[in-house]
């Protein structure tokens, strides 16, 4: 079995929202950055993954086994890391491993404290005095203490310096070395992604708007700039974000090699961020 | 399980100072009732005050994404509630033994088995009624019912023993008439009665709710 997580045809629906059936796969070996604005539907889809919320329709398979059947033993195998909270704050650290540990039959105190030494925290110290970094990095010695095959991280890196950030994710990219293991890792700091992801999977008001390798995405995605004249109707067509301003416009076509080859205006294209490909999605075609 | 337990212990290390002082107070101002009122007292305020800490750490999220099954986590709760009444009446044994050693000039209940049962019967009728509203809207939401049910619970008890005694005399001298095993199973098999009607209320909120 080399899928660690399938979600198919995932629906929940709110008064105000719904996640609309969206579908994606996190093969064994690899980082998935799952990308969308706020309120796209991110935090929904891992709750549901860890039957925090519960579906309306749809699948969910992890480990090739129903996230909902066989919970305990997917659990097991699964280490999180969420932005907040943190469990009980008036715990110590060495209070909370207590208390977690046994819950997972795979635990291995001797890395927690190796990752604990590495990271510079005291296991006397309670969990509210810690900072924000700080925290983070005590689920993150919990999430790798018990040789979990999953890892799932809900904006783990959230108002995080960019030290701490890079640490984290040195560590993820350290942790898929086996090729056994995989991370799904959700963020809108999309700058994280470009350094580690291997797929990205952007969701947008609840949809799916593509979920593959970053590799496509940076050979495919184009951001094209040209004067106001130039934007035709081919352009128009072609464009799944637009803004104009009164010397020109930039828009972000899917595919820069064929729109290359068609048009006839004179344009520059480069190579879109993941941040402006957020960015121009969701603000669609308005001027 | 037993981990969930301990970390309502291990939470309320400093409620324990509190809970003595309580017990020490129920003790000098209850008189004959000082037992039950003190070690129910203490079982409530320790079961309060760990569904105070889960309402505002917002537990259910961790608990509810270790490999634990939402049984675990509400059998856990339940089984608490007898922890805590245990501590109580350990603690209420602790105190009378040391006002004794310390010839303390000082009238207070003692410990009974009656008063054991008392006890066990009051914090599980609260528990039980509270639980079930505590897994449905939180802690918050359901603090003015904190002081309403404690009230009740007494003002309940109070009058099934003034029932007894008074208004029904027949059944009063029906029920002395048993030995006290029978009595005692009778309040046993009711206290299970309450707890597993009370237990299946919280397991059906708990098993659909969201997080």
């Amino acid at each position: 079995m080399n899928n660690l997580l399938e979600v198919k045809n995932l629906s929940k629906k709110y008064q105000e929202f719904s996640l609309q059936e969206i579908s994606f796969t996190l093969k064994k070996g690899y980082i998935m950055g799952f990308i969308g604005p706020n309120g796209a539907g991110k935090s929904t889809t891992i709750k549901l993954i860890m039957n925090l919320l519960k579906r309306d329709g749809g699948e969910i398979r992890v480990f090739g086994l129903d996230n909902i059947r066989a919970e305990r033993e997917i659990k097991d195998r699964i280490g999180f890391v969420y932005e907040e909270p943190y469990f009980y704050e008036e715990l110590t650290v060495l209070e909370m491993k207590k208390v977690i540990a046994p819950f997972y039959s795979k635990w291995d105190d001797q890395i927690f404290d190796q990752y604990l030494k590495r990271f510079g925290l005291s296991v006397k110290k309670k969990i509210k005095e810690l900072s924000k970094g700080m925290k983070m990095k005590v689920w993150l010695a919990i999430a790798l203490s018990h040789q979990a095959e999953l890892l799932i991280l809900d904006e783990p890196t959230s108002g995080l310096d960019p030290v701490v950030r890079r640490e984290l994710l040195d560590i993820l990219a350290d942790v898929i070395q086996d090729e056994e293991k995989g991370v799904f890792f959700s963020t809108h700091i999309t700058t994280d992604l470009d350094k580690i992801a291997d797929y990205i999977t952007f969701i947008n008001n609840g949809e799916i708007i593509f979920s593959t390798t970053k590799d496509y995405i940076m050979d495919n995605y184009g951001l094209v700039k040209g004067k106001k004249a130039g934007l035709d109707n081919t352009l128009l067509k072609e464009a799944v974000g637009l803004r104009e301003n009164k010397f020109g416009f930039e828009a972000l076509v899917k595919d820069r090699n064929r729109f290359w080859k068609g048009s006839k205006g004179e344009f520059i294209i480069e190579k879109p961020t993941l941040e402006e490909i957020i960015l121009y999605y969701t603000r669609g075609k308005q001027g | 399980m037993i981990n969930l337990i301990l970390k309502d212990f291990l939470l309320q290390k400093k409620t324990f100072l509190f809970v003595l002082l309580y017990i020490v107070f129920f003790m000098l101002v209850m008189g004959s009732g000082g037992f039950v009122a003190a070690g129910t007292a203490a079982a409530y305020i320790l079961l309060l005050n760990a569904l105070a800490y889960d309402d505002k750490n917002k537990s259910d999220i961790v608990l509810n994404s270790i490999p634990l099954v939402r049984n675990t986590i509400v059998k856990a709760r339940y089984l608490s509630v007898f922890i805590f009444a245990g501590f109580g009446i350990i603690a209420y044994w602790v105190i009378s033994l040391l006002i004794k050693l310390l010839h303390l000039p000082l009238m207070i209940a003692p410990i009974s088995l009656g008063g054991i049962v008392g006890i066990l019967l009051s914090i599980i009728l609260l528990a039980s009624l509270y639980l079930p509203l505590n897994f449905k809207y939180g802690y918050i939401k359901t603090r003015v019912f904190h002081v309403i049910l404690f009230m009740a619970v007494f003002w309940l008890l109070g009058f099934l023993a003034k029932y007894l005694q008074e208004i029904d005399p027949g059944l009063f001298s029906y029920l002395s008439n048993r030995t006290d095993w029978v009595i005692m199973l009778s309040i046993l098999g009711l206290v299970l009665l309450i707890v597993g009607f009370s237990y299946g209320i919280s397991w059906r909120i708990y098993r659909n709710k969201e997080f």
